[in-house]
């Protein structure tokens, strides 16, 4: 029989998890997959009740989200909505009513799943995660913590505290994806898209510091790195979108698997970044 | 007041409402033991052994048991002879069950079964059935691995179509359905040492799990009592399973002497239970100028799986009507049900019609475009009518609605003015509107007949309530309320106070299963026939009140009126308890002759055929392949709506089915393994998913059907995936000849340079 | 583990494994049997309940999750044995076939109208999407919530 932990305050947390290496529990959704077929840890430690983890704000232009919101929060919520639009997409897409009622951001990220929904615009919004250990804080970028399908480098001493979303007027981003139905569905393919748009005299749009996250598409998260160094400060004209969407694809490593294949998502990673950049305002 | 005819609520959903329906996973009784099953992870080996003794020991597991466990055959009775209950020397699919383990837990059970070693010597397995039918491949079954081949003959094929004025050849692929109802399969059995063992379950054909409990635990009839529980969805997926399932419960009860009950997980469920064939059919059809069908011709192979189970019967269904509902004077039809070393697949809601439907109303529909005739006008040409003779040689009598369907359709669709010649339209979104022509013989058939037989039990209480009880089962497809009406409209007794008995194999004749649409007609008739026994005993109680001759008097709600007055029915029926009148009845029907003739491959096999027409409309995006269906338009001639509201439930929910079938869902093995068993990867439609769907009722009036209704449940499912298809050609001028139309597939027919047709 | 919640406005103690499912603990020590096990990965909505008045699934719930929290099943719902207004919107909508699905579609149409007592369309259609019926095609079931929001409203 697994010890049970259900800690009331982040200190507690910590000393729990230094001492002993329990499994965490969050929002569940994965985990009682695994429960259900016979898996036992020798200790879990269930957040439920760290209501500090709950919650967003903005504080020195940083969206703050605790690791235990909810994608149903994230979805609604204002603050997300207005800086990291992609984001409260992505939440909005995540399986079913039941299940964003139930996962955390922090489960997400932790269950590093390649067709994780928000993490194609956390990475696109340069979040960053402020993860907790009894021997103190650290703050990592987003596409320095996954380290292949389903592993990350947070210590097993470790848990996600908050995110951090940095919050700037005037960034635009969005979420496109594919998935196998209109609902309860995993994606095939998603595309985050985050830039400032500059319109220099209501000319035709550049971007600035844009940032292309493909999701699905690779053993991670991965950035479309040409198609980023392409679109950077020029003309957002139909040619370039066109280019751009071409070179996205090729910064894809899709594979085959039971809900797509490879060539599918490649050529979708063109669709969804052309029409991402057609939506730009 | 007439009740038949109007939509009543059902009188089962109250309880279903709250949540108080009694499902077999509810059932609690003292000392319950659970049963879980040890499966094959291959798709073909020997066993070499079963090492038990680590499961026994452990915690909670009170019994491992294997073939050899057995008190009477190893053997699932169905068609053939061929499937064991648990694998003997050999596995034959992922998923055969190979040994069950009881525990005092369901944790217990399943821990026990991870616990028990099988050592297996893999062998190569043969699981495409074209190569199946190689001379030289492996045997699985007799000498050249058919498990059944049916043909329809008919004039000079060969000539036909060389006379032809055009024909058009395709080859068609269509892929497993899994029935996914949402009550898991499930069985409790109760064995008593008194001599008798006592089965509830989900089911829908108690006698095929009666007969199959009865073998492998070697009693006789009379000492297997089934009783069907509240049954959550079947679609065919619960006609011959059941009994498997029945079969393991009842022996972890006999072996243990405890209550036992197994409960398949989901995945469990998708990995193990049948499926509706995938199919490979190639299909030539001939057409004069005028666009009149001249001749068909087709081959159609399904893969069967790893054991015979219905598919003799499946494959019979679907050649019999392979030639379309359409006037046709030169057919040559052969059809094969071939072993592989897959999931043995069955009955699935159109059992064997929906694939070659599939086949043939594309065919319809690319003459229809190469001839420059509307689509739906094609079809008009060529539609069967009252008096037409079909492909078999059946006469059909008045009740041919398949004209009437097709126009109300077109009229619902606003065809005429929307339907644009396929493959011109621009743009990256593109819409498209498809016909299909459907027919679905009602009943057994031929192939059946001896099992088309059905009894009832009807009491009416002093009170004026009544009870009743018949052989078929309510699955969720509104039999109960139904029946109910019938007994109302007949008895003149409130339908609130209607109440249904479970099946009961014990009380019951044997009513053959609940399949083929076949439970309107003939429970329908049974009860009728019971009710007339008690009708007659109300009219000459109340001959005797109103002192009026039998033939003056008319039964109507709560009363029975005669030419000078009315009797209530309390004080009707007051008389007959001073009486001593017997108002309970059993009532029994047998299906119409039907013939079937296989040496000539002609025959008149179905007593009568449920027609319809649909029309789906679809938008493309042809840059992601996605398809969204936007809106269909099904009519469906049913005889007699016996509750319009019910039938349009069954329209909607079988349209959606068959738009899954067309759409997204699909199983994907990897060198026999199947990969997606799990309903996050086994994708239905949601809510999500779910156009407008239209439902017209078409009435013709069937000279046996109680009130003229006839069977018609599966219909809806079987003309979606061919309208689907059709409109996607339409839209796009793209033909994709294999289901699912995923948007991987659809992509790749539009950006392939090469044509999909 | 003690574990203490309150389940259809009755205050529970029990004393078992925190590791437990709450689809588990309610079926076999609590009886309510309306809360049904189709899937068991999130994925049909047969074992939706309402906690702290959100939907959620009870196969993917840990017992000692819901700790001190307030959770609604169909059986609650059911007032002095009469059916709630939307139970009864689903019998007269034709919204039940089978019945295995139904107290699923209840508990999720229940979330919705507490939080959107006029929901158009989209938003039922949004608010269902995590439950699966495979008999009726869902026509019916929006019809019910309307016709619930609609009695409900009157």
């Amino acid at each position: 029989m697994s010890e049970y932990f259900r800690p009331l305050t982040l200190g507690e947390a910590v000393n729990i998890l230094a001492d002993k290496h329990p499994k965490l529990v969050a929002g569940g959704t994965d985990m009682m997959v695994m429960v259900k077929s016979g898996y036992r840890p020798q200790a879990w430690m269930d957040l439920t009740a760290l209501e500090v983890l709950r919650g967003i704000s903005l504080a020195r232009n940083e969206l703050v989200i605790g690791a235990m919101t909810l994608h149903a929060e994230i979805a609604q919520d204002p603050l997300v909505q207005e800086y990291a639009r992609a984001l409260a997409d992505a939440a909005a897409k995540v399986g079913s009513p039941q299940i964003r009622n139930m996962g955390t951001i922090g489960g997400n990220i932790a269950n590093a799943s390649p067709a994780g929904d928000l993490l194609p615009p956390l990475y696109a919004l340069n979040a960053r995660l402020d993860l907790v250990s009894k021997s103190g804080r650290r703050i990592v970028p987003v596409n320095e913590v996954f380290t292949g399908p389903k592993r990350t480098s947070i210590r097993a001493d470790e848990l996600i505290g908050w995110i951090r979303v940095p919050a700037r007027d005037g960034l635009w981003s969005d979420y496109a994806r594919l998935g196998t139905r209109n609902a309860l569905s995993i994606s095939k393919v998603g595309v985050a898209l985050a830039a400032r748009v500059e319109r220099a005299g209501g000319g035709v749009a550049r971007l600035r510091d844009c940032m292309i996250a493909l999701g699905s598409v690779a053993p991670t998260v991965v950035y479309a790195e040409s198609a980023m160094d392409l679109l950077e400060g020029r003309q957002l004209t139909g040619e370039l979108v066109q280019q751009v969407a071409l070179a996205a694809q090729n910064d894809a490593r899709p594979i085959d698997d039971i809900r797509s294949t490879a060539a599918y998502r490649r050529a979708m990673v063109a669709v969804l970044v052309r029409r991402l950049l057609e939506r730009v305002e | 007041m007439a009740i038949v005819g109007t939509s009543v609520h059902r009188n089962d959903a109250w309880a279903k409402a709250r949540g108080a329906a009694k499902f077999t996973g509810d059932i609690r009784l003292p000392g319950m033991v659970e049963v879980a099953v040890v499966r094959s992870p291959h798709a073909r080996a020997r066993i070499l052994e079963i090492d038990t003794s680590r499961a026994s020991q452990i915690n909670g597991v009170l019994g491992v048991f294997t073939a050899r466990d057995i008190p009477g055959k190893n053997l699932v009775p169905l068609v053939f002879q061929d499937m064991p209950a648990l694998a003997m020397d050999e596995v034959r699919y992922h998923g055969e069950a190979v040994a069950l383990v009881v525990g005092d837990t369901r944790e217990a059970a399943w821990a026990g079964a991870r616990a028990v070693d099988v050592k297996y010597r893999v062998m190569d397995a043969i699981l495409d059935p074209i190569k199946a039918l190689d001379k030289d491949a492996d045997k699985l079954h007799g000498n050249d691995n058919v498990f059944r081949r049916w043909t329809v003959k008919k004039g000079n094929v060969d000539k036909a179509l060389q006379n032809a004025h055009l024909v058009v050849k395709g080859t068609y692929h269509t892929p497993y359905q899994e029935h996914l109802y949402l009550e898991p399969q499930s069985m409790v059995a109760w064995w008593s040492d008194e001599g008798y063992i006592e089965v509830h379950g989900s089911m829908q054909c108690p006698f095929y799990v009666r007969d199959a409990v009865a073998a492998v635990l070697g009693l006789d009839l009379s000492s297997v009592h089934v009783i069907q529980a509240t049954t959550g969805g079947g679609f065919g997926g619960k006609e011959d399973v059941p009994s498997t399932i029945a079969a393991h419960a009842a022996l972890a009860s006999f072996l243990t002497g405890r209550p036992a009950r197994l409960v398949l997980s989901r995945d469990e469920d998708i990995l193990v239970t049948s499926k509706r064939h995938p199919a490979v059919i190639e299909y030539e059809s001939g057409f004069d100028e005028q666009g009149r069908l001249l001749g068909v011709k087709a081959r159609y192979v399904m893969d069967a799986g790893a054991y015979a189970t219905l598919s003799p019967i499946v494959l019979w269904r679907g050649t019999m009507h392979a030639a379309g509902p359409y006037r046709v004077e030169h057919v040559d039809i052969e059809a094969l049900a071939v072993a592989t070393n897959k999931v043995p697949c069955g009955a699935y809601r159109g059992f064997g019609e929906p694939q070659i439907h599939f086949a043939f109303e594309s065919q319809m529909d690319i003459a229809a475009d190469k001839l420059g005739i509307d689509p739906i006008e094609m079809r008009l040409k060529n539609a069967l009518e009252p008096g037409d003779t079909t492909a078999t040689g059946q006469v059909l009598k008045k009740d041919v609605g398949l004209v009437q369907a097709l126009n109300a359709v077109r009229e619902a669709s606003s065809w005429d003015s929307r339907f644009e010649t396929p493959g011109r339209k621009q743009g990256t979104v593109r819409r498209g509107l498809g016909v299909s022509a459907v027919y679905y013989g009602v009943g057994l058939g031929a192939a059946g007949q001896a099992l088309d037989r059905a009894g009832a039990f009807v009491q009416v209480m002093y009170d004026g309530s009544a009870v009743f009880a018949v052989g078929t089962v309510e699955m969720g497809q509104g039999m109960v309320s139904q029946l109910s009406q019938v007994i109302a409209q007949e008895l003149g007794v409130s339908i609130e106070r209607v109440r249904a008995l479970p099946p009961d194999t014990n009380l019951l004749p044997d009513s053959g299963p609940t399949v083929a649409s076949r439970t309107t007609v003939m429970s329908g008739n049974a009860v009728l026939n019971a009710c007339a026994r008690i009708k007659q005993q109300l009219l000459e109680a109340t001959a005797g009140i109103l002192n009026e001759p039998v033939d003056a008097l008319t039964i109507e709600p709560g009363r029975v009126t005669g030419k000078n007055g009315a009797a209530t029915l309390d004080e009707v029926l007051h008389r007959c308890f001073l009486e001593r009148r017997d108002l309970a009845s059993t009532g029994w029907f047998k299906s119409p002759e039907t013939t079937w003739d296989e040496k000539k491959g002609q025959g008149s096999p179905y007593m009568t055929f449920a027609w319809a027409a649909n029309v789906v409309e679809v938008e493309v995006d042809t840059e992601t392949g996605v398809v969204t269906p936007i809106e269909i338009w099904a009519a469906h001639d049913v005889g007699k709506a016996i509750n319009p509201a019910q039938v349009r439930g069954q329209i909607i929910g079988g349209s959606l089915q068959g738009l899954g079938y067309g759409l997204m869902e699909e199983i994907i093995h990897k060198d026999g393994l199947m990969q997606n068993n799990r309903l996050s990867q086994y994708i239905v439609p949601t809510i999500g998913d779910a156009p407008k769907i239209n439902a017209i009722i078409i009435e013709t009036g069937f000279e046996h059907g109680p009130y003229g209704a006839k069977g018609f449940g599966e219909q809806p499912l079987i003309g979606i995936a061919p309208a689907l298809a059709n409109a996607v050609y339409n839209a796009t001028g793209k033909r994709v000849k294999t289901l699912p139309i995923t948007p991987e597939r659809l992509f790749a027919a539009l950006h392939d340079d090469k044509t999909v047709d | 583990m003690r574990i203490e919640f309150e389940v259809n406005n009755r205050p529970v103690v029990l004393d078992t494994e925190p590791d437990r499912r709450l689809l588990d603990v309610l079926r076999d020590d609590l009886g309510l049997l309306s809360v049904k096990e189709g899937c068991s990965e999130g994925e049909c909505g047969a074992c939706t309940v309402i906690l702290n008045g959100r939907a959620v699934l009870s196969c993917l719930t840990m017992v000692g999750q819901v700790q001190g929290g307030r959770i609604l099943t169909s059986e609650g719902l059911v007032k002095d044995g009469e059916l709630h207004p939307i139970q009864k919107a689903f019998v007269e909508a034709g919204a039940v076939q089978c019945g295995f699905c139904t107290p699923g579609f209840v508990m999720s149409s229940y979330a919705l109208l507490q939080r959107n007592p006029n929901p158009d369309e989209d938003a039922i259609k949004q608010a269902l999407s995590g439950n699966i019926c495979r008999c009726t095609g869902y026509a019916q079931l929006i019809e019910a919530v309307q016709a619930a929001a609609k009695a409900n409203n009157e």
